[in-house]
């Protein structure tokens, strides 16, 4: 059984390197779209083998592998899935912004692909060693990648700020990891939920865990790296940090924080409760005078992780259901957002500025209406999916009796609102200026109609999409 | 076919929305079109009428069908006298709307029937739904077609108005949800089924400080949309910028959202807490202030349609000070009232877009004599102004009385605060009509204003025929609200807190 649960991070691995090799081979060529519809297909294998493991569990049990270092259970299927969605956006948005940016090279796909093997194994670690190797493999891609356009300043910068505040939760993750083994002996997830005591050492193993990977969710009052690593990456590379990433970094927190450190929760839930008013409240606040499109988007991030956290706080099994809810429809609305936002860089704009969506309802009629439901849909404004997300993180807060929260998280809607609003005015009521049309590539139209479709599609029919992300969440290990 | 009837015409717009999507690029084609759909609509929900079974008690044309599970939401629909009345003035008007929309429309005509007509299957899902989720859903839903419409289509501060609009009414919203969330709990873990259902919600029975704080939840999400004082600052921003459609869309309908949100969910929901003087008082005394507030705020208009603007809040007032009086006439007078300013708002805002095509100013000094220029018009208008002034043989008398003999059986200062805002209604209304009417031609770029025109008099007409109708033989309406409305006072003292 072991090749199901090892088959798809292999794929990723043998896809990237094909791509490494291949891109030396046909370096002459002046085409390279066709390095995307390579790794399209690669995905398309990827995800049949994931596929495979939905089969497996169905049938019965997780699965363990590498001498129980991962497991293929409900959370690691469910985010790989989500990744993997991910990672199919990004390549169908990549190519054509590659070739107007003028760095087109096959390392970009091969990166990206190791990336998504570094999630997988955050995903499905259960042993220290197998989740930080993860999560290092995801963090050095992402680096490589944030700074891929070489010849931008800001995408240096911004690749710099984001190692070094990259390696700074690392090293936090790490020192936590250090403690639980000494704690316990083991590297073992399992082992380490048996050893796990109020101590002083558990409370600095939880402490400098959870804020270690607050980081990667790019939480406040850790966010400072996310508006700048944002603004600075590659639009398709912003769009894939702030879903995949994300989503890898929840699963590791759900998988600490329901296992080994459930019996901690009273050292991390005032921690989760302070990160989460935070995002929420600074990302929403900030968001408000941002000119920026992508660093709007940052801010806007660092709310939702909020929302997210909540989900913790609100505890199972309704938060619970609320966390994998609110990822699966962020992981389709964010990325729906970044096919638009891609396509706004076109030759001589870098369609980074809030005004360059002017007009963009008379010019691109279908674009600005799918674009506008996906705003809605980020604002949390029914009938989108958006709005199921928030509504399961508003039920579960008043179930479990957090009512001051619920009430916060309520009001910050409205705030989230204007600023997603902002970008509808420019699309909508501003008259129309003489600008250049969209590059929309045949994958971006593809990208942008699929994930508009389905943010409608769940919005007003979610009962599928939730018995989906709930018979999942059963089927954790 | 009467098994899906009232599915249909909730459907109809919006399939009638999907429809516009397809066609070529023509104003024509396209405003027409939208017509068609509206009036068929409207047909069908006339429909409604005959198989209406007006001494039946409960709902009627209920359909359900399984939706989301997981959560316990239901689509489910139904109708009983109050929410007939509110579908039937909601096809009626959009079909109207779209009508006065006919010339001003010029720019951009596929997003905007398209608004028009996502907004009317918006509103009728409103008016009808009876699970709790469905009912949010469409409460919110509505919001995205007015703000496309105020926003693009308005007057010069059509952004600011907008997005104000948007943001007051879904931070509202997001209070009702919490208290609907509130009582779905509640009933959940009391009785261990969760659903959204109306009619098993009501049956929760919950402590008396719960329902309370319900109540103040869901009263922040409806009494924003009445508006009631003092949540109501959104309100003249968004009829003023609004193009003429929309503020007839907006007040005649969107604002009896609120009410009927109070009558269909609050008293059934959290009947206790309706019932405890604090809560009565408070409602009262802010549809007091509301309706002399209003008023006040009227007689030192200079723009003619903040004016009518205005009225709203005036009119409103009565509406809601009819629902807090807890009894039949209450209930009933405030029903009514809703209809009736339906029509003569309507009237008020269309008349003032008629104008306004034509001289393109809303300031009331730039008229005057317009009786001689205008005739019909100002027949029409003086209609209006007595219908909404409240005299008797017209419709706005009889739902103004009835609201207050409601109120007098409770409370005689309420009474008397609520005839004073007739008397000031009377007074900022007929001087609106001697400004702009009355007295010689002020003006030479008057003198020439065509008058009503065959398409504006046949938007008026179905208004006015209906004015006279409701003034002159009310007692159908009372025949249809009244099993519903028996039924909410029932609930209402059954489940009255008792010391």
């Amino acid at each position: 059984m072991n090749y199901v649960a090892l088959l798809p991070p292999v794929l990723m691995a043998l896809f990237g390197c094909a791509t490494l090799i291949l891109d030396v081979l046909t370096r002459r060529h002046e085409n390279r779209a066709w390095l995307a519809w390579f790794n399209l297909a690669g995905s398309l294998l990827i995800g049949l083998s994931l596929w495979r493991q939905w089969q497996a569990l169905s049938a019965g049990q997780p699965v363990v592998a590498l001498q129980d270092a991962i497991v293929i259970d409900g959370l690691s299927l469910f985010a790989n899935a989500l990744v993997w969605l991910s990672v199919v956006t990004l390549l169908l948005i990549s190519y054509r912004y590659l070739d107007l940016v003028g760095e087109h090279h096959g390392e970009y796909y091969a990166l990206a692909l190791f990336a998504q093997c570094g999630m997988y194994f955050m995903a499905a670690g259960v042993d220290l060693i197998a989740l930080f190797v993860g999560l290092e493999l995801t963090s050095l891609s992402f680096y490589i990648l944030v700074g891929f356009t070489r010849a931008d300043r800001r995408s240096n910068e911004a690749a710099l700020k984001y190692m070094l505040l990259g390696a700074l939760s690392s090293a936090f993750v790490l020192y936590g990891f250090s403690l639980l083994y000494g704690l316990s002996g083991s590297t073992s997830l399992t082992d380490i939920a048996a050893a796990v005591k109020p101590d002083p050492f558990t409370t600095l193993a939880t402490v400098t865990v959870v804020i270690g990977m607050l980081f990667k969710v790019s939480a406040a009052p850790f966010h400072f790296w996310a508006p700048d690593a944002y603004e600075g990456a590659p639009t398709p590379i912003t769009g894939y940090l702030s879903v995949a990433s994300k989503i890898a970094a929840f699963a590791v927190l759900v998988r600490l924080l329901t296992g080994p450190l459930a019996g901690a929760a009273a050292i991390w839930q005032p921690l989760l409760v302070f990160a989460s008013i935070a995002s929420i409240t600074i990302g929403s606040i900030a968001a408000l005078t941002q000119e920026r499109i992508k660093r709007l988007f940052a801010y806007s991030g660092i709310a939702h992780a909020g929302y997210v956290l909540l989900g913790f706080i609100a505890g199972p099994p309704l938060g619970l259901q609320g966390i994998y809810v609110y990822l699966l429809v962020y992981a389709i609305m964010n990325g729906g957002a970044f096919a638009v936002l891609t396509s706004l860089r076109n030759h001589g704009i870098a369609g980074d500025d809030l005004t360059d969506l002017r007009g963009l309802s008379r010019k691109h009629p279908v674009h600005a209406a799918l674009f506008a439901i996906l705003l809605l849909s980020l604002a949390g404004v029914p009938p989108t999916a958006g709005f199921i997300g928030k509504y399961y993180i508003l039920a579960a807060l008043m179930r479990s009796g957090h009512i001051t929260l619920a009430v916060l998280a309520a009001g910050y809607i409205v705030v989230s609102l204007y600023f997603y609003f902002r970008m509808i005015r420019e699309m909508y009521l501003e008259p129309s200026e003489d600008r250049q049309p969209l590059a929309a590539s045949l994958g971006v139209r593809l990208a942008l109609a699929g994930a508009a479709a389905f943010t409608l599609l769940i919005g007003l029919f979610p009962q599928p999409a939730l018995h989906g992300a709930l018979t999942l969440l059963e089927r954790n290990g | 076919m009467t098994a899906h009837l009232l599915s249909l015409v909730l459907f109809l717009p919006l399939a009638g929305m999907l429809g516009l999507l397809l066609l070529p690029p023509s104003v024509r084609v396209l405003r027409g079109f939208a017509a068609l759909v509206a009036a068929v609509t409207f047909g069908f929900s006339l429909l409604l009428l005959p198989g209406f079974q007006t001494g039946s008690p409960g709902f009627q044309y209920v359909e359900r069908a399984s939706w989301i599970p997981a959560i316990g939401a239901q689509y489910l629909i139904g109708l009983d006298g109050i929410s007939l009345l509110l579908v039937l003035l909601t096809t009626l008007v959009s079909l109207l709307a779209i009508g006065a929309s006919w010339n001003s429309i010029s720019e951009r005509p596929r997003l905007f029937y398209a608004m028009i007509l996502l907004l009317e299957s918006g509103l009728i899902g409103v008016f009808t739904s009876l699970d709790l989720f469905l009912f949010y859903l469409f409460w919110d839903t509505v919001l995205i077609p007015m703000y496309f419409i105020i926003g693009i289509y308005g007057g010069e501060r059509r952004s600011y108005a907008a997005i104000k609009f948007f943001l007051y009414t879904l931070l509202g919203s997001v209070f009702l949800l919490l208290g609907f969330l509130a009582i779905y709990f509640q009933y959940g873990q009391a009785t261990g089924v969760y659903t959204f259902e109306l009619t098993k919600l009501m049956s929760a029975n919950l402590p008396l400080h719960v329902q309370q704080w319900i109540f103040w939840g869901l009263f922040l999400g409806f009494a924003v949309k009445v508006p009631m004082f003092p949540l109501h600052t959104w309100l003249p921003d968004a009829h003023v910028e609004a193009p003429t459609a929309g503020s007839v869309l907006l007040a005649s309908l969107m604002l009896k959202m609120g009410t009927y949100g109070f009558i269909r969910f609050s008293l059934p929901l959290v009947p206790a807490a309706c019932s405890t003087p604090a809560i009565v008082t408070t409602m009262a005394v802010l549809s007091l202030i509301a309706i002399i507030y209003g008023a006040l705020v009227c007689l030192m208009q200079r723009d003619w349609k903040k004016l009518v603007a205005y009225s709203s809040i005036s009119h409103l007032g009565f509406c809601t000070l009819g629902i807090f009086a807890l009894n039949y006439n209450g209930i009933t007078g405030s029903v009514i009232q809703q209809v009736s300013h339906g029509i003569s708002t309507g009237l008020l805002f269309l008349l003032v877009g008629f104008i306004y095509e034509r001289r393109h100013t809303r300031e009331i000094a730039d008229y005057g004599g317009l009786a001689q220029v205008m005739p019909v018009f100002a027949t029409v208008f003086a209609i209006t102004v007595f219908s909404s002034a409240g005299l008797p043989l017209l419709n706005g008398f009889i739902g103004e009385f009835t609201i207050l003999s409601g109120a007098f059986a409770v409370n005689r200062v309420w009474a008397t605060v609520g005839v004073i805002g007739i008397v000031l209604s009377a007074s900022y209304l007929l001087w609106l009509y001697q400004r702009t009417m009355m007295g010689p031609v002020k003006y030479d770029v008057n003198r020439h204003l065509p008058d009503l025109t065959a398409r504006e008099r046949l938007i008026v007409l179905p208004l006015v025929v209906l004015a006279f109708a409701i003034g002159i033989y009310p007692a159908p309406l009372f025949r249809i609200l009244q099993p519903a409305v028996h039924a909410l006072v029932g609930q209402a003292q059954a489940g009255a807190f008792h010391p």
